[in-house]
């Protein structure tokens, strides 16, 4: 007998391969040789090499019904985005593990297999591998969290991750087996085909809620963002802004996926529900970030304020809005990141600097960092020529441009609510110093450029934005035409 | 209660092992809601895990297609992995502070 083996093309799961195989080698070193340098080493040329083979699948198209994994532009504009944040945090991290006791050789490698989780999660055609991604995320993710084992805190965010973070994928899972229960199909494409012939029946609404609960959770948005500021805070910094920068925009970009294919036809009693998500979570973000004296804290309340202008776009649909969010996400992802990398590269010894007050006068002893922090705060509020203000105007072009003024208003409200704590911040690290100037640590050189050129990338995104854009717009053309 | 009421409440179909998920499901979610012991939370995330697969199970049997036993057999190995790494979390905690109690873990708050 004949079996007919299925073709599988290992051109099309490439630059997945290549992070695994290096994670696991990456993981292989550490256990025999305990170098932490080497370890490194062969993560970050993991995510090189794994950042060209992306490259190489720029124009490429496998479509949703070809291959598990499929490649488009959205799949690569994404994947491309995870790789940098991956190495980015890397980078970042390298001061940062030696000083607060972090075992990095698991430490990398975990790095690695979460951007593995996020980079299938985009990829996923169906609803198996789109959960199993998530897994592979999440779990790392907790390890990441509470990789400083001494530390109290360290501890109890990890905790309060772990039992949010698998109630939300059990959630998940009900959703999914409520949604198959429904469609009798678990791939995207066919479940979209089933969905669009007539009224919805009542356990695929209550599916899609609960899946809705589950990834809710995962990107942290009001009501179900009551984890993120306390794992936000307690996580190690570099963590906190990988979090924000690559597990947030990885859920969202499914979430927004989601809801542009199978999801469509249904999107329409979910409109008003997804408003209110959007609104509530913006206004709650940002009122509580007002109120908070630990940084930390506070960039995970703006963050939670983010998803809700990016929920704008799930509210809104449509290719201007799409466009206007992987612009967003994109922006977002660079922000955040730096933000928490100037956080986590103006410690004091193994102490953190979380406290508002101890930001006082500090552009004096450390200009390159307060100056990204600056430029970060600014963009994260929207300020012109900078980065966030050409995604905020895209995104609530996009709103006004649907119908949606309210949501838009309501957004411009809530950025100028923001400027309040962000401008705070700001003012006070170029306060005029009382006093001695304090002793200032050495962090090393690769993070520090690693954070200048982030910001520098904010500052020239917001002036000269064509190239992102063009390349955003040539992508969602793309994905665009019927699938 | 009408005699075919009652038959077709005996037999059973369908409708009691999707009422058998939904209700393990929901026990889950309330228990993890009420309970304070970190390991007892981990339990209901496991019956919250395991109503799902019932429910995946019945679907699975009733459209005559084997996406949802596959998906079952993925989702009984994901919650393998959340314990083991929750474990070892709970360990970590344990070793620190010893306390299970999830109400106690309260630096980290506004």
């Amino acid at each position: 007998m004949e079996i007919a083996l299925p073709i599988v093309n290992l051109g099309t799961i490439l630059p997945q391969l290549i992070v695994v195989t290096f994670a696991v080698a990456a993981l292989l070193i550490d256990a025999f040789y305990r170098n932490v340098l080497s370890v490194f080493i062969v993560s970050f040329l993991g995510l090189l090499l794994a950042l060209c083979a992306v490259y190489s699948q720029y124009g490429v198209a496998v479509p949703y019904e070809e291959s598990m994994v499929a490649i488009n532009g959205y799949t690569v504009f994404f994947n491309a985005i995870f790789i940098l944040v991956a190495a980015a945090t890397m980078f970042i991290s390298l001061g940062y593990v030696d000083l607060t006791g972090v075992d990095g050789g698991k430490y990398y490698p975990l790095i690695l297999l979460a951007t593995l989780g996020m980079m299938l999660l985009v990829s996923s055609r169906d609803l198996l591998l789109m959960f199993l991604a998530i897994e592979l995320l999440s779990v790392s993710s907790y390890v990441l969290v509470a990789s400083q084992q001494e530390r109290w805190v360290s501890n109890e965010a990890a905790i309060k991750y772990m039992l949010t973070g698998a109630f939300a994928s059990a959630f998940l899972l009900f959703g999914i087996a409520l949604v198959y229960g429904a469609t009798g199909a678990i791939d995207f494409v066919t479940i979209g085909r089933k969905l669009s012939g007539g009224q919805a029946l009542l356990h695929v609404q209550v599916g899609i809620a609960m899946m809705l609960v589950g990834l809710g959770f995962k990107v942290a948005m009001v009501p179900f963002h009551m984890w993120a500021p306390d794992v936000y805070e307690g996580a190690p910094t570099p963590i906190s802004g990988f979090l924000s920068a690559g597990s947030k925009v990885a859920v969202f970009a499914l979430l927004l996926r989601l809801f542009t294919d199978p999801f469509s036809v249904p999107h329409v009693d979910w409109v008003s529900a997804l408003w209110w998500i959007s609104v509530l979570s913006m206004t709650v973000g940002n009122v509580s970030a007002l109120l908070q004296t630990n940084v930390k804290r506070m960039l995970a309340y703006s963050s939670i304020a983010h998803v809700g202008y990016m929920l704008v776009a799930v509210v809104v649909l449509g290719e201007r809005a799409m466009e206007a969010a992987l612009l967003y996400m994109a922006v977002y992802a660079t922000t955040g990141l730096a933000a928490f990398g100037c956080v986590a590269y103006l410690s004091k010894g193994s102490e953190e600097r979380v406290n508002m007050q101890d930001y006082t006068a500090l552009a004096y002893s450390y200009p390159i960092q307060s100056a990204v922090l600056s430029v970060c705060l600014l963009s994260l509020a929207g300020i012109p020529l900078t980065a966030g203000f050409i995604g905020k105007f895209y995104l609530f072009g996009a709103a006004v441009n649907s119908g949606f003024i309210g949501l838009a208003i309501i957004g411009v409200l809530n950025s100028a609510v923001s400027l309040y704590y962000y401008l705070g911040l700001l003012l006070r690290m170029y306060a005029m110093p009382e006093g001695a100037a304090e002793v200032v640590m050495s962090h090393p050189m690769a993070g520090r450029l690693v954070l200048a050129v982030l910001g520098i990338t904010i500052l020239v995104l917001g002036v000269y934005p064509s190239p992102l854009l063009g390349v955003i717009k040539e992508v969602v053309a793309a994905i665009a035409s019927p699938v | 209660m009408q005699p075919e009421v009652i038959q077709s409440l005996l037999q059973i179909g369908p409708t009691h092992y999707l009422v058998l998920g939904a209700t393990l499901f929901s026990l889950g979610v309330l228990g993890f809601l009420v309970r304070s012991n970190i390991i007892v939370l981990l339990m209901c995330i496991e019956l919250m895990i395991n109503g799902a697969g019932i429910t995946f199970i019945t679907f699975c049997r009733q459209l005559g297609s084997l996406e949802g036993q596959v998906f079952v057999l993925f989702a009984m190995v994901v919650a393998a992995v959340e314990i083991a790494v929750g474990l070892s979390i709970v360990v970590l905690v344990f070793r620190n502070r010893s306390t299970l109690d999830a109400d106690k873990m309260e630096v980290l708050k506004w």
